[in-house]
Formats: C-alpha cells, structure tokens, sequence
C-alpha cells in the first residue's frame, strides 16, 4: 500500500496519527498485507461469494407504540448532554 | 439434581450461592493476574441473596446459584461495558446482552467483567486495562476469561469467540470453551467485531459444565436476526463417540509444537476408541487468510460508529465537528483497531474489492464446500489450535502472533461450526498443549460429546 493510500484510509477512519505512532501502523498494515497475498493470488474461479451463514430474516416488531429506550437513558451514555439533546460543535456557521 | 462435574468440586462442600458468591469475591478481590476490569459487588450480592430465596422456594438447576464472570464485550444495563477499549471505558449501556438476562433467570450470579483484547480486534497486549498475566506462567499472556476459570476466581465464563483467540486461551490455560453453531446464541447486546462470525463460548474446567452454560444461554431469540429459530438446546454427551472417524487435518503441521499438540489430540482419540485418520486438504491452510479479510472489513464498519458524540470516548480539546471525530477515535481506540480498520477500507475499496473481500468470500464457500464432504466421511475434526507456547510479555504488540495462531483458529469461526477447545496434554514445562475438534454446523452435542469422551 503506497503511503498516500495509507493517508487516506486514515482519513476515511477518522484517524489522526503522526510521527511514531503513524510509522508502526504503516508497517503493521504492510505487514499484514503480505501475509494477504497468498489470498489475492488464489484462483476462486467463479464461485459465488459466501455472505451470510444463515438465512438471514429482517428483525421487525410488532407496529405498536411501546417504551423501549428512554431519551435519559441514551443521554446518560453522552459524553456532553443539554437541554435532551447530544452536544456537538457547530456544524454550520 | 445431576452432578456438574468441576462446578460441584468449586463448590468445595458448601451449598449456598451467597457463600460461593463471596468465595469468588474473595479470589477476585486477590486477583493479581489482571483477569477482571469490574467486580460489581452490589450487584452480585443483591442477586445471590435473590437467587437463595428462589432456591428456598425450590427454583433448582444444574448451575443454579453459581458465581461467573463474562467478556467485558457483553453488555450488562448499567454496568460499565468497555470491550477493553478507552473508547468505551466509560459506557454503562441502557441495555443488557439477551445471554445475561437468560443467565439472570437461570439464576446464576454475575460477580464481574473478564479482560479482553481490545474489542476482540486485538490480541493479547491490546486492552487499555493491560495485559492478563497467564495463570501458569507468569511471564505469559491470556485471555481474562479463561484467567479466571483457570485460576478459580469463578467455575463458569462467557466470551465471545470472534476469531478464535478465545479458544485457544482457554485450552493453553487448561481449561474447556465450547463455541456453539453460528445463530444458536443471540448476539444481542454483544459488542460487535466480525458480524457473520462470532458466537458467544462458554468456558469452564469441564465439557459437561461449559454445554450445560451454554444450553442456558442458547435458543431464538427475535431480536436477534441471525438467529436460528430452534428454541432451546440441549446437548447429550452420552452420545456414541468410540468407533467414530475423525480426521486429522496434517495442513497444521507446520513445527515441532502443533506437531506436538495433534500427536497427544490423536493419542486421546486411540484413548478413547476413535479411529483417527489423517487428511490433507485444499483449502484449509487459507481460511485464516479469509477471515482476517472478511474480520477487517466488518471490523471497520462496526467501529465507525465510535465518533464521540452519542457515548464512549470524546477528546477533551476540539475545535470542530471534524476535529471532534479525529481526537476522539484516535485517542479512544489502540493500535491493532486501528490497523484492522485501516486494512478494512482498504480491502473494501474499490481498487481492491475483487482481489481481497470477494476472494475472502469466495473462499468462505469453497471451503464450506470442502468440510461439508470432508463431514459426509468423517463426522469429526482435529486440529491443533497454536504455533507456540501462551506469548511472552510484550511478544504480541502489534497483534503478528495472535495473527498467526488465527491460522489455527480459522474454519470454526469463519464456517460458524461447533467447536470445543481443550488441552491434549502438557508440553516439558507443565503448559497444556492445545488442541480443537469441531464438526458440522448443528452438530454442536456430538462434538462436545467427543470431547467428553476424551476426557475432558
């Protein structure tokens, strides 16, 4: 993996790393890559890909108005709450 | 009320769950491997006081009142649930794992939370509570939770098998953990990693205690959506084993110490009249390859959701919105999280989907395909479950051994089989010597009951 993909992948994971801590990742990443490649040169034909083990079924509850989850609940986990709602930096000017 | 093997011997005599509620407190409290990042005192006492008065009223069960910790990544409502991350340290859930409130009406007392890799991406040097020191050689890691079944702090544990590391911390701590068929225990409440893997596992000293734990927690659950829609299990380990085939993968022997490990497997199989045949295969070499594709790209997504707004971890200094997610998530996750997160976008892009995440899944099947032949002849499998030794302190920084022994770990996590860990023997030190046998998906009571034929 070049380092500017390396870059961005940082990037799309939100990740901010610098000096050291960046040069460890990049070479554990390169690292792993090379025990990959086996993988990449394999020849699966055409054999469709496996997803899933189960048959998955899509989770639905009944159409009925219930208490699950309180708003002070989900607040309480927040790391910054005010007046019900999660605080967050501005978002727009 | 039938005997539960080790678990009676735990109970050292004493029939009451709130003596051997403070017996485990006790070892707990003098704990010096690391096994626990909680101990919930209140809690657990509250609940071995309430599960007394039930007994009282003449509530019974094979495991009825016994003390048992569980993987710090299931969730319990209101009790800290970190999955050894910093991201989580401070989370207490509005929710609780489906398995816990099972085990809460089966009557059995939760003391604590075990230790673990940071959010089962990491091996053994990655929780942000640091490392467990292994409970036979102190110079050596493991797994909390199989630290504190092999160090008696408790008889019972839960984990959560993700790519199999618990499996083998389990067998080379000397100790059992049965990993059911994939969709036989609900995954609600479970901090997730690899999705279309993981299984909660149950550990004890013992098959017969670790099935019947595991048949309390195990049945449909509609919350879940990968689970099967039988609504209860229970495993006969009386079943027939001697006269059974059971093949012995030779694509694990690969050095002296899996050598090691299927020779003593294969001497307790003659042991107990099952005929061992070896068997090389096409595919298996490549499984742990597969699942460290398909574990990174489910890895990444499930992590995305750590962005320091709604809980876990926020970066005390921001300036924006974008500056907010940055610090946070790299403050709050270690470095093998980030590294399987790093490798999860990449296998995913678009550059290189075909070569890595359709060839992972591509594989998946060809290897289905290829048990599922090698099951129609032999109902069982053998495999050694490590390359080496427990690590060294300090020896799995950056998670390369705990990949390498993912070799060993692969096809029951990646096919969703029935698997139980055990040690075969022990090694010139005194360590056990790991081994596994699994079976076809569904056939989680033959292979547990192979296992207990063995000895174990």
């Amino acid at each position: 993996m070049e380092k500017e993909k390396f870059d961005l992948y940082c990037r799309f994971n939100k990740f901010i790393l610098e000096g050291e801590e960046k040069e460890e990742l990049y070479s554990l990443v390169q690292w792993r890559l090379q025990q990959l490649a086996p993988l990449a040169e394999l020849d699966c034909g055409d054999t469709p890909p496996m997803v899933y083990l189960t048959s998955l079924r899509q989770v639905l509850r009944e159409d009925t108005v219930e208490q699950t989850i309180s708003r002070q609940e989900i607040l309480a986990c927040a790391p910054e709450e005010q007046d019900g709602a999660f605080v967050t930096p501005r978002v727009a000017d | 009320m039938a005997t539960m093997g080790f678990c009676d011997d735990w109970k050292s005599g004493q029939s009451s769950s709130v003596a051997w509620t403070e017996k485990a407190l006790a070892a707990a409290a003098a704990d010096d491997l690391n096994c626990l990042t909680l101990l919930d005192r209140q809690r657990c006492q509250a609940q071995s006081q309430e599960v007394e008065q039930r007994m009282a009223g003449g509530f019974n069960g094979p495991l009825v009142g016994l003390p048992y910790v569980a993987e710090d990544a299931i969730m319990v409502k209101g009790q800290i649930s970190s999955g050894g991350s910093r991201m989580l340290a401070n989370f207490a859930p509005p929710f609780g794992a489906e398995a816990i409130r099972r085990l809460d009406q089966a009557g059995l007392v939760l003391i604590g939370k075990a230790n673990m890799g940071e959010l089962k991406m990491g091996g053994e040097e990655s929780s942000y509570f640091g490392p467990v020191i292994h409970p036979l050689d102190a110079a050596r890691r493991c797994g909390g939770a199989a630290a504190a079944v092999a160090s008696d702090i408790v008889p019972l544990a839960l984990a959560v098998d993700s790519l199999g590391e618990v499996r083998r911390q389990s067998a080379q701590a000397g100790v059992v953990c049965c990993k059911p068929s994939y969709g036989t225990v609900s995954r609600f409440g479970v901090i997730a990693n690899v999705s279309s893997c993981e299984q909660i596992a149950t550990i004890a000293r013992d098959v017969k205690s670790a099935a019947a734990l595991l048949s309390l927690i195990a049945g449909h659950d509609p919350k879940d959506g990968t689970s099967l829609p039988q609504e209860s299990y229970t495993y006969d380990l009386q079943q027939q084993t001697a006269g059974k085939k059971v093949a012995v993968l030779l694509d694990y022997q690969t050095g002296d110490y899996d050598r090691r490990c299927l020779e003593q497997g294969v001497s307790l199989l003659r042991q107990a009249g099952v005929e061992p045949v070896e068997v090389k295969t096409r595919y298996a070499a490549y499984a742990h390859l597969a699942l460290t594709v398909i574990a990174a790209a489910e890895g990444c997504n499930n992590v995305s959701r750590f962005d320091g707004v709604k809980y876990g971890y926020r970066a005390p200094e921001y300036r924006n919105m974008e500056e907010l997610y940055c610090y946070s998530r790299s403050q709050g996750l270690g470095m093998e999280v980030k590294q399987e997160a790093v490798l999860g976008v990449y296998v995913l892009a678009k550059e290189q989907y075909q070569a890595y995440f359709q060839k992972a899944l591509q594989l998946r099947r060809l290897l289905w395909q290829e048990m599922e032949a090698l099951f129609r002849e032999y109902p069982l499998i053998l495999t050694p479950l490590a390359a080496g030794s427990p690590y060294l302190a300090g020896e799995d920084r950056g998670g390369k051994l705990s990949f390498r022994d993912r070799f060993y770990t692969a096809i029951p996590s990646l096919l969703g089989l029935p698997a139980v860990a055990f040690s075969a023997g022990e090694d010139e030190t005194g360590l056990p010597l790991p081994c596994q046998l699994f079976g076809a998906q569904g056939q989680d009571g033959a292979v547990f009951a192979a296992a207990a034929a063995l000895g174990k």
